[in-house]
């Protein structure tokens, strides 16, 4: 991967995995810590000449896996990631009420429903590349999409 | 909520796009003539709206960034999550902070005598002709233009070079002559009235 690739894909794409990552851990300290590591590994294997087809959706998944490594260190499903303080006035309004209530309400989703949902919703992702992120069919997609759909509509009832 | 329309499950799709062109067209069709389906479509548009408004966080963005630029050398050695090799590291701050200036190329601009840079010039054909005396090889910032009076009146200043050679150069990083002679580099800040200016010394010949 040539470096000027590389940072026109960071400028492009950086918004979506961090906002998948928020979707997934609900902890913008987790987003930020899990976005660097999938950005430097996609420098790092750039540079070593590994053939990345898609790499919006490789991307998503290194993001997820690191999620769920996370999940497996602090042995719950949530990750663990150190709380960082707010850092000032400004961040703690950028996730206002609205979007506390959003993240709030993905966590509540199972596990591969809000998966689905943030991929596609966050990671811009096509069915088929969430099907082959998450290793499961595109039928399967379909349907946790919908339940996630309709369960997150149940929650954001007075939000839509 | 209703659930009566037996289509009610492809609105998903349909808002996605994912439906195949046949079936896409019918459901065109299908949402005009279905109050149901309509209001489920109508609710997931809003559904959608409302995601959309998840923040990304600009100060993280910049953290990010900054983890793969100035600090990358820092942070290797403070910070193993962060395992990028030096070299990727300033490469990507060579072409990241270009195109961020607005340089859309590699090299150093000279006009007028002001310099814009992010990068460090080494001014190889004076440390050619100085060695073994320190090589003459100075660090610039963004603020170099600024600070472009206040290094010629602290006698800091060079001629505008004949070569020279375009590099990242970190505290430490070896650079390589064209008579193939290799230099560590010692960051050492000098101190003016008024500013810094951050200046790279040749420490020692490998």
């Amino acid at each position: 991967m040539h470096l000027d690739d590389f940072a026109a894909l960071y400028r492009k794409q950086f918004d979506c995995v961090y906002r998948y990552t928020l979707a997934l851990t609900g902890n913008a300290a987790c987003a930020e810590e899990i976005t660097q590591e999938a950005f430097a590994r996609l420098l790092r294997d750039g540079f070593r000449k590994i053939n990345i087809e898609r790499p919006e959706a490789w991307l998503m998944s290194v993001a997820r896996n690191l999620a769920v490594d996370s999940f497996r260190k602090q042995g719950r499903e949530r990750p663990g990631c150190e709380e960082a303080p707010p850092r000032n006035p400004e961040q703690q309004l950028i996730l206002g009420e609205m979007q506390q209530r959003i993240l709030s309400a993905l966590s509540k989703l199972a596990q591969s429903q809000r998966d689905c949902i943030a991929l596609r919703e966050f990671g811009g992702l096509s069915y088929d590349e969430i099907a082959g992120v998450m290793g499961t069919s595109v039928d399967s997609v379909k349907v946790q999409l919908f339940r996630a759909r309709r369960h997150l509509r149940k929650e954001l009832e007075d939000l839509t | 909520m209703s659930s009566d329309c037996p289509r009610l499950e492809e609105v998903s799709s349909f808002i996605d796009g994912e439906l195949p062109a046949g079936e896409h067209e019918s459901m065109v069709e299908h949402v005009k003539a279905c109050e149901i389906c309509s209001k489920e479509l109508s609710e997931l548009k809003e559904l959608r709206a409302a995601l959309g408004s998840v923040p990304v966080d600009l100060q993280a963005k910049q953290r990010v960034l900054d983890g793969f630029t100035a600090p990358a050398r820092r942070r290797l050695h403070a910070n193993r999550r962060l395992s990028i090799p030096l070299p990727i590291a300033a490469s990507f701050l060579f072409v990241f902070g270009a195109s961020l200036f607005g340089n859309a190329y590699l090299g150093f601009r000279q006009t007028k005598g002001t310099r814009e840079s992010v990068q460090v010039r080494l001014v190889a054909a004076e440390a050619e002709q100085l060695a073994p005396t320190p090589a003459k090889v100075e660090g610039r910032t963004g603020q170099a233009e600024k600070n472009e009076g206040r290094s010629a009146a602290a006698g800091a200043s060079t001629p505008a070079p004949q070569a020279s050679l375009i590099r990242m150069a970190f505290s430490g990083s070896v650079v390589e002559f064209a008579s193939g002679t290799r230099y560590r580099l010692n960051k050492v800040p000098k101190i003016y009235a008024g500013g810094t200016h951050s200046q790279f010394n040749k420490t020692d010949q490998r």
